[in-house]
């Protein structure tokens, strides 16, 4: 899992660490730039030292000192050296040399050349190359070799082990210094990381206790910082959604064991009551007969909640056929004519012609809850009207009936499962309040849509609009 | 006794009617709310059976409006409705006593048989006149260790004059308690059923137990 503080701890201390290595290696290098450059010029002093003894006499070229070659050149374990080379020859060594010589490099005009060697002992030094004109020396005889040669070149070499040390000391220094302001760092990182991390760390306690005895928890705004307030914000927004849709998850449950409830208690009564004692055949078969019916009415609800959870799961799959309409209305209408006459209803009808294409099976569920309606509430003797009419490539279904009359409020709540037009319920089992809710669910799967209104002459109507042919890709 | 039935679920209704009528008990049924309110105003019932969804009016709101008026009748709430609260508000609304659908229906006749002895501020189930016993959860009577026989409606006389033994019980009453809607009006029937029940209750050698207090009505006990 991953762990804010452990990374932005790696990531701080990687940088740092980072900075601090470049910015040594600078000072280290710099640092070494200038010991070398202050080794060279005490070399090009001690040079030019040996430059001033060095003359050519009768012999020829040497080095004259006065009272024979300086101490540090004689040898030893800190023995310096120097040579003179005439040409590309050795001429003249300091004793320190013995037989060996200093590798040869030539001097430039002007400046010195210097370059790192190893000494004839062995120990690492740095060697100068200094062109000289060593002046000549006659007093003791004529010189040799007619003129001084012009190519003389000095060569003078001594260690570095002051240096070295010198720079290893640095080198450590550094390195010490670099490494603990590294670790300096991370404690510092840790704490400001952790202080920075406390408003999270709070949340997080905070979102824990959330829930866990009910869904009315919300997070507390209040001191969060400005960066962590969205995330509060969402969540409070998700919880405040977690919490409807319980709530209407609830209440649908209720509702359902409400619905299935009652006739099971009248079942159970009638079934209890008519078992209590002998009975003439007449009776048994009255009540067998109510049952049926109540058995039926269940049946049919339990139908229908399941069509309603299969179309709101998006598990129900939708087919495509060609068909009429007006057809498929007669089909559908027929269970109720006889309804209607009963109850006197005038009905009305307008048809166009022309096919539609869509699932008929579900456009029948939709067409029978909607004939089913019409015809239970309409008033005795009032109107029912069905028209159809297409447009643009739209069809436009009308079913209307007198004698229902809905408040603002009620429209916004006749899709609701369960609803129904009395808040106490009318009709318990024959009518469940579910047939709106599955035709608003079935409309919407065809690529349609259904609203409904009612006048103020107390005309309920329900408006369905169709695509008159559904596009295969929408039909999945 | 007399039942008023609130339940609009028209198998329910019939069904539970029927077998509190069965069951020796005078029952008028409403099919909703204000039908409901208006029958129980306008008699004194034992025991009201109200369901609590009512089209029209609901279940809740009739209570409140009886017991507004003072209504002494016992209520007996009948609900598909089971949580908690609902519970608390129908009690606290007024009622006796609570039932959750679906029930059996032998639950039902025990709940109502309760409802009844605590309207009349008996406890035990067994009323005892004299020599005269009346189980009323057996529904039998017994005189001397003998027992009665009797029909149902005989059997419910007796009950309602032995639930108020001791005190002068008046033709209203008893057809107010005994007799539903539907029954014809007519003092005679009254008149006959106590009849009936003396010839089984007293019989030869037997103290009088029913005695007529003429212009007023009927009263049970040794010694009027």
């Amino acid at each position: 899992m991953h762990s804010v503080r452990r990374r932005l701890l790696l990531g701080a201390a990687v940088s740092v660490a980072a900075v601090l290595a470049a910015l040594g290696v600078v000072l280290f290098a710099s640092v070494r730039a200038w010991l070398v450059a202050e080794f060279d010029r005490g070399l090009l002093a001690q040079a030019q030292a040996l430059a001033a003894a060095t003359e050519v006499d009768h012999e020829g070229l040497k080095a004259d000192f006065e009272g024979g070659q300086p101490a540090e050149f004689l040898g030893g374990r800190e023995a310096q050296y120097f040579e003179l080379w005439a040409g590309d020859k050795p001429a003249v060594r300091s004793a320190s040399l013995g037989r060996h010589d200093l590798p040869f490099v030539p001097a430039g005009p002007r400046r010195p050349a210097y370059r790192s060697v190893t000494l004839p002992d062995g120990r690492p030094g740095r060697q100068i190359s200094l062109s000289v004109r060593p002046h000549l020396d006659d007093k003791e005889g004529p010189v040799q070799g007619a003129v001084p040669p012009a190519d003389v070149t000095l060569l003078v070499a001594r260690d570095t082990a002051h240096l070295a040390a010198a720079l290893a000391r640095l080198s450590w220094l550094l390195g010490g210094a670099c490494g603990s302001a590294v670790l300096a760092c991370l404690g510092l990182m840790a704490w400001a990381v952790g202080h920075g991390l406390r408003p999270v760390s709070a949340i997080a306690a905070r979102i824990e206790r959330v829930g866990r005895r009910d869904l009315t928890d919300r997070l507390l705004s209040a001191g969060v910082p400005r960066e962590l307030l969205p995330i509060v914000q969402r969540l409070n927004e998700m919880l405040e959604r977690v919490e409807s849709a319980f709530a209407r998850e609830r209440a649908f449950s209720a509702d359902v064991a409400h619905e299935l409830r009652t006739p099971l208690a009248g079942l159970e009564a009638a079934l209890e009551v008519c078992s209590s004692r002998p009975r003439q055949p007449q009776e048994y078969h009255r009540t067998l007969g109510q049952c049926l019916t109540t058995v039926r009415q269940m049946h049919a609800m339990v139908d229908n909640l399941l069509v309603l959870a299969r179309a709101e799961a998006g598990g129900l799959a939708v087919s495509r056929n060609t068909f009429s309409l007006p057809e498929l209305i007669d089909e559908s209408w027929r269970p109720f004519g006889e309804r209607a006459a009963a109850r006197g209803l005038r009905v009305t009808r307008t048809d166009t012609a022309g096919p539609i294409t869509t699932d008929r099976d579900k456009l029948r569920i939709v067409l029978h809850n909607l004939f089913d309606n019409a015809t239970s509430y309409a008033d005795p003797g009032g109107q029912v009207r069905i028209e159809l009419a297409r447009r643009n490539g739209t069809i436009n279904l009308t079913v209307a009936n007198t004698g229902t009359r809905l408040s603002a409020e009620q429209a916004k709540s006749v899709f609701d499962r369960f609803w129904r037009g009395d808040a106490s319920r009318t009709d318990t089992g024959a009518h469940c309040g579910l047939g709106l809710s599955i035709s608003k669910e079935l409309i919407e799967k065809l690529g349609g849509a259904i609203a409904v209104d009612s006048t103020e002459a107390g005309e309920f109507v329900a408006r369905v609009t169709l695509p008159q042919s559904r596009p295969p890709r929408e039909c999945e | 006794m007399r039942v008023l039935l609130v339940e609009d679920f028209e198998l329910l209704r019939e069904s539970a009617a029927q077998g509190l009528r069965e069951a020796g008990y005078a029952v008028d049924a409403a099919a909703d709310g204000e039908e409901g309110l208006w029958y129980a105003q306008s008699n004194p019932y034992d025991v009201l059976i109200l369901d609590l969804m009512l089209p029209r009016l609901d279940g809740l709101t009739l209570l409140k409006k009886l017991r507004e008026k003072n209504a002494q009748t016992h209520v007996l709430i009948l609900t598909a409705r089971d949580a908690p609260d609902d519970r608390v508000r129908g009690l606290d609304a007024g009622a006796d006593d609570y039932l959750v659908k679906p029930f059996v229906f032998a639950e039902l006749l025990a709940r109502v048989r309760a409802l009844v002895r605590r309207k009349y501020q008996v406890k035990s189930p067994v009323i005892r006149v004299a020599d005269l016993e009346v189980d009323t959860s057996a529904r039998r009577a017994r005189r001397g260790g003998q027992a009665i026989e009797l029909s149902p409606r005989e059997y419910v006389f007796l009950e309602f004059l032995a639930a108020r033994a001791g005190q002068v019980v008046t033709r209203t009453e008893i057809w107010d308690h005994l007799y539903d809607f539907n029954c014809e009006s007519d003092s005679n029937v009254v008149d006959v059923f106590i009849a009936h029940l003396r010839k089984k209750i007293e019989g030869p050698g037997r103290a009088r137990l029913i005695h007529t207090r003429r212009g007023h009505g009927y009263l049970l006990g040794e010694e009027g």
